[in-house]
């Protein structure tokens, strides 16, 4: 347990540095897609915008997923629960659903050069909304794994068990966010309020569903 | 029987209260090149971005065949992707892969980040995309603005028996496509 103190430290100055080179550097660009499904291709495009343009939006995101980590380490160590998967998920819906949230507006601006592309294609609009979702729950399902087992480990509960369910539920959260805030683009009232309101019930409903299981 | 590759009848749209095209009606055979001509702010983008379908027209009707290539005026390519990998989202979205990255001379260009790419860099790696997959239709908007002489000639000779819709100033790309020539001013369509 002591020595994971600097073995975080140093993971974190590692990836921090590893991003720094490889995902800046102009010389070490590497090419991260392949000509696939178009889902998935709008996916990659994405998620490649929240790696080389928005990381400080993606920081936020682990941030929120970390703090939702120390929450469930200490609830589950101070009071170990009969069903750990069921307090595991109501006490990371809140992160999870702040981890998704916050990616959405570089996703958003990352589509438009790709909705036009879609439009001239004839791509279909459930596409372009799969893929937005998928671009949200693909690092906070991640995060919310991370979390989850990190936690186990911590409070001495399952960490595998704990880590899958946490990142499968991040996955409906993900997609909840994604559907809101597409809605929500087609309404005049839109705006960061409206948004966050939205997301704040979607935190609330995860919340009580997880609570009830 | 010559089949039209694009057929725009009355078609109209309107930014707020102003009128950018007003009730155009134009068809493109198959094989056919057309060059719109107008002065700036005539309607020649408006109305290539409608028959790519970029754009919903307000009225009329328009009929396009699937998998058009599209060239707007100002290369719409995300900034944070490598050229390669937007010609693969690219190919992705019209199921065709790159077949000669040598066309319009982008093989060096794969590997940088759109970025970094000068204006005229951007425009032939739009043009690569536009051309990808050998769509039935090409609209392009100002396709030779920014390119060298060696990229504008490359252009020329790619769109030589192709069918093609492209809005230009350029009265030598006109000559050199033996296009046939609409004009267009204040959003309608002049001479046919």
């Amino acid at each position: 347990m002591v020595a994971l103190v600097p073995a975080a430290g140093l993971a974190v100055v590692a990836v921090s540095a590893a991003w720094r080179v490889a995902l800046e550097g102009g010389g070490l660009d590497v090419r991260l897609t392949r000509r696939t499904l178009p889902v998935l291709a709008i996916t990659a495009a994405h998620l490649l915008r929240l790696l080389r343009v928005a990381r400080g939006r993606l920081v936020v995101s682990a941030a929120s997923a970390s703090f939702g980590a120390v929450a469930l380490a200490l609830s589950l160590h101070n009071d170990p629960p009969v069903r750990p998967v069921a307090r595991a998920l109501a006490i990371l819906s809140w992160p999870l659903t702040l981890s998704a949230a916050v990616l959405v507006a570089p996703v958003r601006e990352a589509e438009g050069p790709v909705r036009s592309l879609a439009r001239v294609t004839r791509t279909r609009w459930t596409t372009l909304l799969a893929a937005f979702a998928l671009t949200l729950a693909t690092p906070s399902s991640a995060f919310g794994a991370t979390a989850g087992a990190l936690a186990g480990v911590f409070a001495r509960e399952p960490p595998t068990t704990l880590g899958i369910t946490a990142g499968a539920w991040a996955v409906p959260i993900a997609f909840a966010v994604a559907i809101w805030a597409r809605w929500l683009d087609r309404r005049p009232q839109r705006g960061p309020v409206v948004f966050c309101l939205g997301a704040f019930v979607v935190g609330a409903v995860a919340t009580g569903v997880a609570s009830t299981w | 029987m010559v089949v039209a590759a694009l057929e725009l009848e009355g078609v109209s749209k309107y930014f707020g209260a102003r009128c950018a095209v007003h009730g155009a009606t134009l068809a493109v055979r198959s094989g056919e090149r057309v060059a719109v001509l107008g002065d700036n702010g005539s309607g020649k983008s408006t109305l290539l971005a409608i028959a790519s379908g970029v754009l919903d027209a307000d009225g009329g009707r328009v009929g396009r065949p699937v998998g058009i290539g599209y060239a707007p005026e100002k290369p719409d390519i995300p900034d944070h992707l490598l050229v390669v990998e937007w010609l693969d989202v690219v190919g992705s979205l019209k199921g065709a892969n790159l077949r000669d990255p040598d066309e319009l001379g982008i093989r060096s260009l794969l590997g940088k980040r759109v970025s970094t790419l000068s204006l005229g860099q951007r425009q032939r790696v739009s043009l690569c995309a536009a051309f990808l997959g050998e769509p039935p239709l090409l609209v392009l908007d100002e396709p030779t603005n920014a390119l060298d002489h060696d990229a504008r000639a490359a252009v020329i000779e790619r769109l030589r028996g192709a069918t093609v819709l492209v809005a230009t100033h350029d009265e030598d790309l006109v000559e050199s496509l033996s296009a046939r020539v609409v004009r267009m001013k204040n959003g309608r369509i002049d001479i046919s």
